[in-house]
């Protein structure tokens, strides 16, 4: 009886974490990059103020676990429902008065987090170009992909304004002169690359994002939290851009 | 005869050992306070048009000279800790200002910013500059004590100017989590922040009952928030 008890108790506490919101952090992998500013033709689809022209930085990264168990989000609503009597028979299929099973993946943990994820963020900053002065335009970004057996898919677009979880911050390395030569470089202390024009700060907020279950109707939430520094922004043309 | 047999090895060491802490006493004891700054609010300052422009200060085509040009006092948004540079034999007997670092409560101190640069809309290129530090503490009066910037300027010792075009999203301010709170100014109009670092500056302190001592800023960073006239 008393096993049974205990039983019962661990079940329980590993099946509510299904109605709890889930709480973690999302880590950007920062791999050694270079992020091309790309000058988009007339035809895009917005306007800028002369001098500057259109200019687009594309880019899209990895997401990868930090701190968070991602257990719960390896539930099915494929279970074998099961009700133990107290004398020990099982009956099986039904769901009144019994409890539900579910399979928990006894893996290491690191192992786990490994391949629990496959969610990639892919943005598109619409700016605005004078030389290495930008101007922001909007960022337009997706947030896809799958943990377990739940699946995100999240876009927004976001102006300059305040209200989004989209922090953005840059700093110009490079100014123009009158005759088009370099008018200043400015020593940049983290740099990477010699002739980058200036660092983007980028950081993304997202609380309580939903992730559905791809074979139920359950959802989990997760917050996301990443950072992205761009210190090896190189200008290329649109020829090279194409190849 | 050589040295070591006359007073073995041990003794030689110790002799060693002793030159040693005298030379390294010498070196810490270069200045006699170690002041450092921590700033925990947010203060605005502003970009002006510059009418009268000297003739040897240009911007590129189609930026304008801009300068920021304000007295903030630092004591109000930050604290100082003081800690005086002594060996350690010395301040044992140090009873006067304690034997440890204290934040100076009652300090004055403040900062005037003469900062020249270029604007391209929310864009900004510090061109040069002259800070100067003013303030009177438990140990002293610092007495108009200027570093000057120039931006190309490299050196460790020089002091830093970076400014960051804030593009989207919210500033955040020195309390953890919180956006930048500063009366009478709505995030929007934030065009940027500007950070100086002034760490390494010092600057003599003078007092009426004691020789003229040296204070050395360890840390002396700040972070304004930069808003268009």
């Amino acid at each position: 009886m008393q096993t049974l008890t205990f039983f019962f108790l661990s079940l329980f506490l590993a099946s509510s974490a299904h109605a709890e919101n889930l709480r973690g952090r999302f880590l950007l992998v920062d791999g050694i990059s270079i992020e091309q500013l790309i000058p988009v033709a007339t035809e895009a689809a917005y306007e800028c103020e002369a001098p500057s022209t259109p200019a687009q930085i594309v880019f899209s990264k990895i997401l990868r676990p930090l701190d968070f168990d991602p257990t719960p989000f390896f539930q099915s609503s494929i279970r074998n429902q099961v009700t133990i009597r107290r004398s020990g028979q099982v009956e099986e299929g039904q769901s009144n008065g019994g409890f539900q099973a579910s399979l928990l993946d006894r893996r290491p943990e690191i192992v786990r987090r490994a391949e629990a994820t496959d969610v990639s963020l892919n943005m598109t900053l619409s700016l605005c170009a004078y030389g290495s002065l930008l101007d922001f335009v909007e960022a337009e970004y997706t947030l896809a992909g799958q943990i377990g057996n739940f699946r995100v898919d999240h876009h927004k677009t976001v102006g300059p304004g305040t209200e989004s979880g989209l922090s953005i911050s840059y700093t110009g390395r490079n100014w123009t002169s009158h005759d088009g030569g370099q008018f200043l470089q400015i020593p940049l202390f983290q740099h990477r690359t010699p002739n980058s024009i200036g660092i983007i700060n980028l950081r993304l907020s997202i609380p309580d994002l939903p992730f559905q279950q791809i074979d139920g109707d359950a959802e989990l939430l997760l917050d996301i939290n990443t950072s992205h520094t761009f210190s090896n922004m190189i200008v290329v043309d649109a020829m090279d851009a194409k190849q | 005869m050589r040295l070591h047999s006359l007073i073995g090895w041990p003794t030689l060491r110790l002799i060693a050992a002793s030159f040693l802490m005298v030379i390294w006493g010498g070196a810490a004891y270069a200045y006699d306070f170690d002041f450092s700054y921590r700033q925990n609010r947010d203060v605005a300052v502003s970009l002006q048009p510059v009418t009268n422009a000297p003739s040897d200060q240009t911007c590129p085509e189609h930026a304008g000279l801009v300068q920021i040009s304000t007295k903030i006092d630092l004591a109000e948004i930050g604290t100082i800790t003081i800690e005086p540079n002594l060996p350690e034999i010395l301040r044992a007997g140090r009873i006067d200002y304690g034997s440890g670092s204290y934040i100076d409560q009652n300090a004055a101190m403040d900062i005037e910013i003469d900062l020249l640069g270029c604007v391209f809309r929310q864009n900004f290129l510090p061109l040069n500059g002259q800070f100067t530090i003013s303030g009177d503490y438990d140990v002293g009066r610092i007495a108009d004590e200027a570093a000057v910037f120039v931006s190309n300027d490299n050196r460790r010792s020089s002091p830093k100017v970076d400014y960051q075009t804030h593009w989207s999203g919210l500033v955040h301010g020195f309390a953890p989590g919180e956006a930048v709170r500063i009366p009478g100014l709505l995030q929007d109009q934030i065009m940027g922040t500007l950070t100086l670092d002034l760490s390494r500056l010092d600057a003599p302190l003078t007092s009426d009952d004691r020789p003229v001592q040296l204070a050395m800023f360890s840390r002396l960073r700040l972070r304004f928030i930069v808003v268009s006239d």
